[in-house]
This record gives structure tokens, sequence and C-alpha cells, in this order.
């Protein structure tokens, strides 16, 4: 027995064959009368599709080369302003008590788009007590360009407990700073340092 | 003056119909009407090419007014008539009724007879044998079978069906080798049992 695959093809060639092999059509004898009469009871001969087609097809050739150019450009946008790194932060001295008005030194940057803002509260018995906030975006903010952006800031931070009104006890200071870039929509990465401490008063004389 | 006393070229007859003489477009059918027969004879089923032939000329007709003349008109005409065939196609297969039913029984009587026969040659001018080809072509889609009968069955090369269809060449090369594959495939289904 023969394998399919020959089988197959002696049917194909079989087939071809007799397509090959067909008559010349007949018309009908009415045929042509019955194509002057269609074509007697229109308009006239109008546009051509060729035409119409060079009129569609450039504005289309334009239109995926636009697209593709756009595409390429908002990729573009988003891979360099979604930045690849969080911003840092160091305080110092590293101190577990805060007395009744001690003072620190705080730097933070963004190695990318760089610092947006810089804000430390102060967490005590879940109330939060704002003790500074620094925006500090260019002018053009998001959209300004990494070139007039701040990479690097640092400034004395001055925690004077009593006149924020916290009490003696355990207390966070919250340090958060956030970038330039776009992630999180437009917000900017953010990076969080906490430190644990206790508040406590020194005693009058 | 008589036009086909002096055989005008095509220029000057379309010219003349432009102008608003339409019974010169029969000057254009009498030098067509077998090239356009060829053509959608060997592209769509038999009953239905005088219909789509006339649906070609009128076609030409109406869009006679942007022939630009870069090219012979018989070309032209052609790619009418290849879009039309596929416009036919397009309809048939939109339709229902039209949908391809199992094999007939003559089909495969005539593919057992094929294959226990050694003639060939007798068994193509049979009957069954272009239904059975209409039948297997009827399973694929409109533009598979429109670039495959151009190019498998017809023999033109990549580049002329890519002109008439208006197709990229690789378009036509991926199009008609799945094509091919996907007929193989239908006919492979057809062998008598324990042979496929």
């Amino acid at each position: 027995m023969k394998s399919s695959k020959a089988q197959i093809d002696k049917i194909e060639k079989t087939l071809i064959a007799a397509y090959r092999n067909q008559e010349d059509l007949q018309f009908p004898p009415d045929w042509r009368q019955h194509v002057m009469q269609d074509i007697s009871s229109m308009a006239g001969p109008t546009t051509f599709p060729q035409a119409k087609k060079m009129r569609t097809m450039i504005p289309r050739r334009i239109g995926a080369l636009a697209g593709v150019a756009v595409a390429a450009v908002v990729a573009w946008l988003i891979l360099v302003n979604l930045d690849w790194y969080d911003p840092w932060i160091t305080m110092k001295p590293h101190i577990t008590a805060l007395e009744s008005h001690p003072a620190f030194w705080l730097e933070a940057g963004d190695q990318d788009s760089g610092v947006r803002s810089v804000k430390v509260t102060v967490v005590q018995k879940e109330v939060q007590t704002e003790v500074v906030s620094k925006n500090i975006e260019p002018p053009g903010g998001i959209w300004a360009g990494t070139s007039s952006a701040v990479k690097k800031v640092n400034f004395p931070l001055e925690v004077d407990a009593q006149a924020l009104g916290l009490h003696e006890g355990k207390a966070t200071i919250v340090v958060t700073v956030r970038d330039l870039s776009w992630k999180n929509w437009f917000k900017g990465r953010a990076t969080t340092l906490k430190k644990e401490m206790v508040i406590y008063y020194k005693q009058s004389p | 003056m008589n036009l086909t006393d002096n055989i005008p070229d095509d220029a000057s007859v379309i010219s003349a119909i432009l102008k608003g003489n339409i019974n010169s477009f029969e000057i254009l059918m009498d030098r067509y009407q077998d090239h356009v027969s060829r053509i959608v004879r060997n592209h769509v089923t038999w009953d239905n090419a005088p219909e789509v032939a006339h649906d070609t000329f009128v076609r030409a007709y109406q869009s006679l007014g942007g022939f630009q003349g870069t090219g012979p008109f018989k070309h032209w005409l052609a790619k009418i008539a290849i879009r039309c065939c596929q416009d036919f196609w397009r309809g048939y297969y939109r339709d229902q009724e039209n949908l391809v039913g199992p094999l007939p029984d003559d089909g495969r009587n005539w593919v057992d007879h094929l294959l226990s026969d050694q003639s060939a040659e007798r068994d193509a001018e049979r009957v069954e044998a272009r239904d059975l080809l209409q039948w297997a072509l009827g399973q694929l889609s409109a533009s598979e079978r429109m670039v495959l009968t151009l190019t498998h069955l017809n023999e033109y090369s990549a580049a002329e069906a890519a002109e008439l269809l208006d197709w990229s060449v690789i378009r036509i090369k991926v199009q008609s080798h799945r094509a091919r594959k996907k007929l193989r495939k239908i006919l492979a289904k057809i062998l008598p049992q324990g042979t496929a």
C-alpha cells in the first residue's frame, strides 16, 4: 500500500490537472447587452480605486510611522522617568533618647531624578506631629528635567519636643523623602526612615 | 468616425468613453472579454463566472476616470477582475447557506477509484475531480482560496500575485504556503480508512 503522502500527492496532482483542463467559459447570449444596459444607466465613469488608494494609503503610512514614533517617545519617557533607584536618607547622630531640645543632621538624596520633598514627623500614641516639610521641586516639577533637580540636600533638624507639644515617653521620628520620578502615578519613589526615641525632659533644679 | 475601422488604441477608446461615448466601451469588451472570462473562470465557480465577469466590466467602467495609463489596460482590468473574484468569495462565505457540507459520495468514490487505478489522466477529465477540488477549496477562507488559486493552480509568481491582490510578496508566500498545507490536510482526511 502506498504511503498517505504519495496518495495525497496523486490526488492533488490529478485535481490540478482537472482544474487546468477546463473548457472555455460560454457566456449567455445576452450577456453583453446586460453589461451595456447597466453602464448606460450609470452616471458615468467616476474615480478609480487606485486614486482613492493613493489618498488613503499615504496618510495610513504616515499615521503608522507617527504611531511608532509616538510609541517610541512615550516608551523612552516612561523608561527614563520611572527612575531605577529609591531616594536615600541618613540622620545623625544615632541616639535613642530625645532630650528636650536635640538637633540632628539630616541628609537625603536621589541619584536619578533628584529630590522632590522631605517631610519629618513625630508619631506619638498614634498622633502625628509635623516637624518640617520641605518642597524642593525645581520650577516645572516633574517635567523640568534632571539638570535643574536637587540631587542631595542636607540640613540641621531640630526637634523641640516641648514646643511641638510632645509628652515624655516613646515616640517615632519618621522621615519621608520623595523623588521626581514618575513612579506611583507621578507621585515619585519614596523612602521612609523611622527612628524609635524616648522623650524625656530634664527636671529643673 | 467609426472607431473600430481605425483600430484605435485603448487610450483613445478610453478617452472617447470619458467624453461620453458610452458605446465605445463595447470595443474594450470585445478586446478583453476572453481575458476576463479566463480569469474569472479560473477563480470562481462555473455558474457564477458570467456574473463576476459582468461585475468586472461594470466596475471597470465606473473606475475608468482614474485609469492613469501608466501600465497596459489589460493589466489594470485583470486587477479589477481578481478583486471582483475576491469580493465574490467574501460574499459567498458570508452566506451561511454556502457552508461546505460533508464530502459527497461521488467524490469519495472518485478518490477510491483514483487510488486503485493507474490512469490519472482519464480521471482528470471527470466532473467529480472538479467538484472535489471545489469542495476542498470551499473549506479554505476567501483569501486562502484566492492566493492558492493564483499561485498553485494558475502558477502565478509571488510577485505577480502580490500585484494582483495588492499584497506584499512575503504575505503571498506565507499565505500560499499555509493554504496549500491546509488543502493537503483536507485531502488527507478523505483518504480511504486505514491509509491516512
